[in-house]
């Protein structure tokens, strides 16, 4: 049991299961009871039981020698490692048979479905043991994980201040040592932006990429799904298993999955070699990125960490972005357009909430969705509903389509003089729980540096790079990687790189948040 | 723009949400400040720009036409909050 620890990466733990060191069973007690004490409020729903069958059946697979494809560590060409008995939980917004799904709204309290999402089941099917369900904001609305039905989630860096959003529950999870991954989902950089505030690594592939069956919608034109994890490796192994086509998905690719590890520890580009291996790199630095709005202590984090990226060989360019600022209005009328069209699907009848004693259908209609979702959501109900009624529809919501194709021709002509673009992932680092309550505008205009990667359905990556100062020590500073479409390979062997040479990834909290 | 209550009131009514007196208080003045922030859009030259509904401008693909199972019937009542003889339930809609 020594060869383990909460703060484990899975590449580790998968060492430790193929050398016997420990075997799925023990390894799944042992993160069952972290979770039993945890004090972050990042789990909605667990089943021990469930996890342990799951742990003996993956046991058989590997003592009769199945990786689920993947060689034996140091055995095979690529970096990569089997997944068969390591543990992952689950953003509450995947569907699964085995635990409720509730997508932390009360209209889904209970909920059970009847099938599992295609990447529940591709992740049991590579062998992972599922752990449970992981707190977020109502139906993925919300950059803090306080707008949850079943509470807020507290940061294990440091309790007062929020875990990100919205996916705060897979962060804080495995930042605690809970669990050592997690799925989350991005529409507007719910992925990155609590991987950034909990220190963590995540990635957001292409739109298309992972299948969106059986993940709740938000806005189906930007939902995408994908990791979070310790480490670039962990999350290239992860991605690989969690992509490919999905004839189930209308909006899934036909494009096959890739070998996302294999190769993540070679030279990026011809010419780069070991100690350079960033060399003939080109990184974009947008200068709407470092405008006014970036707050000193992370400027400073990203600023050390593109030194030590061409300290490894990589040179900077500047490019724009010009549409930066607009991106942010042109997402909160898209996104809101597509979930309350999304959301009409929650009517009391078929599943979910129901108010009492309804006076007549419409009634009923009404005051289970009022009594139901919570305020954010109704907000962005009605926005939606604004932005698509008769009269406003061509001068919101095809005016943000015209400004998203912009949006997106922008990021086009940027690659044009660069390989990759890095940034901020969020202008400041996490905020207080209980910091008084703005207007909402305010949480909006924090999603400023990830909201136009989701519109232009680019892949995009946070790691780790850094820690607030004084007040703001404990609490992480994430570096957004931004690649061209399909390019996650380049994003994550740069990111594997960077975190050979630097120890961000590596830290811990200091004492975890138990009970 | 000015949002009146009569504007929340029809929104409200689309989007079958029932407000309260004090929701409405406190939703009318959020909701103007978003609206007038997204109008900001409207400043935005356009002109020409096709508009984009997908990051791929792909057409949604249709798979084919065969009859597949998903779960059975019982399974899915089973989170009907309200059901008889295998059917959803609802108030009488037909005097």
């Amino acid at each position: 049991m020594a060869a383990i620890s909460p703060f484990s990466d899975l590449a580790s733990l998968a060492k430790a299961l193929s050398s016997k060191a420990i075997s799925v069973p023990e390894l799944t007690r042992f993160f069952l009871s972290r979770i039993a004490t945890d004090a972050t409020n990042s789990f909605l729903a667990i089943d021990p039981e469930t996890s342990l069958a799951k742990a003996a059946a993956a046991q058989k697979r590997l003592d009769s020698g199945d990786t689920g494809g993947q060689p034996p560590p140091g055995k095979g060409p690529g970096q990569g490692f089997s997944l068969v008995g390591l543990p992952i939980g689950h953003k509450d917004i995947f569907v699964t048979r085995d635990w409720p799904t509730t997508a932390a709204s009360k209209i889904l309290k209970g909920y059970r479905s009847p099938f599992d999402a295609t990447i529940v089941e591709k992740l049991e099917q590579a062998g992972m043991v599922g752990m449970g369900k992981l707190n977020c904001d109502e139906f993925a609305m919300g950059s803090g994980n306080t707008h949850s039905a079943f509470g807020p989630v507290k940061n294990p860096w440091d309790i007062r201040a929020i875990p990100g959003g919205s996916s705060g529950g897979s962060a804080a999870a495995v930042a605690g040592g809970l669990i050592p991954a997690a799925t989350g989902t991005d529409t507007g950089g719910s992925i990155r932006q609590p991987a950034a505030m909990c220190g963590l690594t995540g990635i957001k592939p292409t739109y298309g990429r992972a299948s969106r069956w059986g993940m709740i919608a938000y806005a189906s034109s930007l939902d995408q799904a994908g990791p979070i994890a310790r480490t670039a490796l962990d999350c290239a192994v992860l991605l690989g298993a969690m992509t490919g086509f999905d004839e189930k998905d209308s909006t899934s690719l036909e494009r096959p999955s890739e070998d996302f590890a294999n190769g993540i520890d070679e030279p990026v580009r011809e010419g780069g070699r070991p100690g350079m291996p960033l060399k003939g790199l080109r990184l974009g630095l947008p200068r709407e990125f470092f405008s006014d709005g970036l707050g000193t202590e992370v400027r400073q984090a990203i600023e050390a960490a593109t030194a030590e990226l061409k300290a490894l060989g990589a040179e900077t360019v500047d490019v724009s972005l010009p549409r930066t600022a607009l991106s942010i209005p042109a997402y909160y009328v898209i996104a809101p357009a597509e979930a309350s069209s999304n959301l009409s699907r929650f009517d009391g009848v078929r599943y979910g909430y129901r108010a009492g004693n309804p006076k007549d259908l419409e009634d009923l209609y009404c005051r289970s969705r009022s009594e139901g979702f919570g305020k954010e959501v109704q907000r962005r109900i009605l926005i939606g509903t604004f932005v698509l009624s008769h009269g406003y529809y061509d001068a919101y919501y095809m005016q943000a389509q015209r400004v998203r194709r912009l949006v997106a021709q922008d990021f086009e002509a940027a690659f044009n003089s660069c390989d990759l673009i890095i940034g901020p992932v969020a202008p400041t680092v996490a905020w207080d729980i209980d910091a008084p309550i703005k207007n909402p505008l305010q949480d909006y205009l924090a999603d400023i540096y990830t909201l136009g990667v989701n519109l232009a359905g680019l892949p995009a990556m946070s790691i780790p790079c850094g820690f607030g100062h004084g007040d703001h020590a404990q609490r992480p500073i994430g570096l957004q990687l931004i690649g061209r479409k399909f390019e996650e390979k380049q994003l994550l062997s740069v990111a594997h790189h960077f975190q050979h040479a630097t120890d961000w990834h590596q830290r811990t909290p200091m004492a975890g948040v138990t009970k | 723009m000015n949002l009146e209550p009569k504007d929340l009131e029809k929104l409200a009514r689309l989007a079958r949400l029932a407000m309260s007196d004090t929701d409405r208080q406190e939703v009318l003045p959020a909701l103007t400040s978003v609206v007038n922030w997204v109008g900001e859009l409207a400043s935005a030259p356009t002109e020409g720009v096709t508009p984009m509904a997908h990051p791929h401008d792909l057409t949604l693909r249709l798979r084919e036409d065969v009859a597949v199972a998903l779960a059975p019937r019982e399974e899915l009542m089973k989170n009907a909050p309200e059901a008889a003889v295998g059917l959803f339930t609802v108030p009488r809609v037909v005097e």
